[in-house]
């Protein structure tokens, strides 16, 4: 006699692994979706000495020294609708932490695309979003940069986050078939139980 | 005595949770289906792009091209990743590339309204870390 009843059990198969085949969506580039910034480190330290350090000492929105928002809706309010001003914004994005919610992190590159003004999207590292709690519950926000703006961290940020680029919406060319295998599971019904 | 465990038959693999192990298949049935469906979902997004400016996002070829892909898929069976049909409104199949309008509602809930008034809604509210299947680690492989 080897092993009990239960071990036993495992050795009979009850399902079987089966793949099936899936169309993915052929412009959805994860890689190539967020902007690439170029020294991580330091634009999270900027983010962190320039504005949400002082943004913490502050009670309520109305004290703050710069045009931001941080709630989902004014951002995408914002981006949305032509304010007449041509002075570019930043939104930082906690796209990294646990706690974001997927569904609203994949509205957001395009959105900041198709706004009227020229967006900059930057992703923030990993854990940031701790940081965000106080200010921002998806760690979202907005930064308009005006003259109220230090010169020295927009030119940073310029420098070190790449723009955003959407190389399926800017030129006609016909993407590949993504078709995947979606691994999982069915029954193994015996012939003998179907009857 | 070598010769004979070569030629033999290999024991099938059973996981912990009694699931027989099968290797991922070499190629895909039915690949056309989905070279057509792709190629429809193309079209419409090239017609999308052209009438960006289009009052009220008035897009009938667009829509017409997103209609027969969703025909199509339900006709043979080939299954569409949610990332792709959450890009598609179920009621006039427009692609929600700019929705009419997108916030989270009093309860939490994140809301995307198409042009025609249909509502795409995802409770974030209920679980931020959410993922569909296909979204989590190791379920979608590239073959």
């Amino acid at each position: 006699m080897s092993g009990s009843l239960k071990s036993l059990d495992k050795k009979i198969a009850k399902r079987r692994q089966v793949y099936k085949p899936v169309l993915d969506n052929p412009f959805t580039n994860e890689a190539h979706l967020w902007p690439h910034v170029h020294d991580q480190p330091l634009i999270w330290q900027l983010v962190q000495s320039s504005i949400l350090n002082k943004l913490a000492h502050m009670q309520s929105k109305e004290e703050y020294p710069w045009e931001l928002y941080t709630d989902f809706n004014d951002i995408v309010q914002y981006l949305s609708s032509d304010r007449g001003n041509s002075d570019p914004v930043y939104l930082f994005v906690c796209n990294k932490d646990p706690g974001v919610p997927l569904v609203l992190l994949q509205q957001i590159p395009l959105l900041c695309y198709m706004a009227p003004m020229a967006v900059k999207l930057v992703q923030l590292p990993r854990s940031a979003l701790a940081a965000f709690k106080t200010v921002s519950k998806y760690g979202l926000l907005l930064l308009r940069c005006d003259d109220r703006v230090d010169r020295k961290f927009v030119s940073q940020v310029d420098k070190n986050v790449d723009p955003l680029r959407f190389p399926w919406l800017s030129a006609v060319k016909y993407q590949p078939t993504a078709v995947k295998l979606l691994k999982t599971t069915v029954p193994i019904v015996s012939k003998t139980k179907q009857k | 005595m070598g010769k004979k465990a070569q030629t033999g038959k290999a024991k099938p693999k059973i996981d912990d949770n009694g699931v027989l192990i099968v290797p991922p298949p070499r190629t895909i049935a039915n690949q056309d289906h989905f070279h057509r469906l792709n190629y429809l979902y193309q079209l419409s997004a090239y017609q999308t792009k052209l009438r960006a400016g289009a009052v009220k996002g008035h897009t009938p070829l667009a829509r017409n091209y997103i209609k027969s892909m969703d025909l199509i898929s339900k006709k043979t069976k080939t299954s569409l990743l949610p990332t792709l049909k959450r890009t598609i409104c179920k009621r006039c199949h427009r692609l929600l590339w700019a929705p009419k309008r997108l916030e989270i509602t009093r309860d939490g809930a994140l809301a995307v309204v198409c042009g025609c008034g249909a509502v795409k809604r995802y409770n974030v509210a209920a679980d931020a870390d959410y993922k569909t299947y296909s979204e989590r680690e190791g379920n979608l492989i590239n073959p």
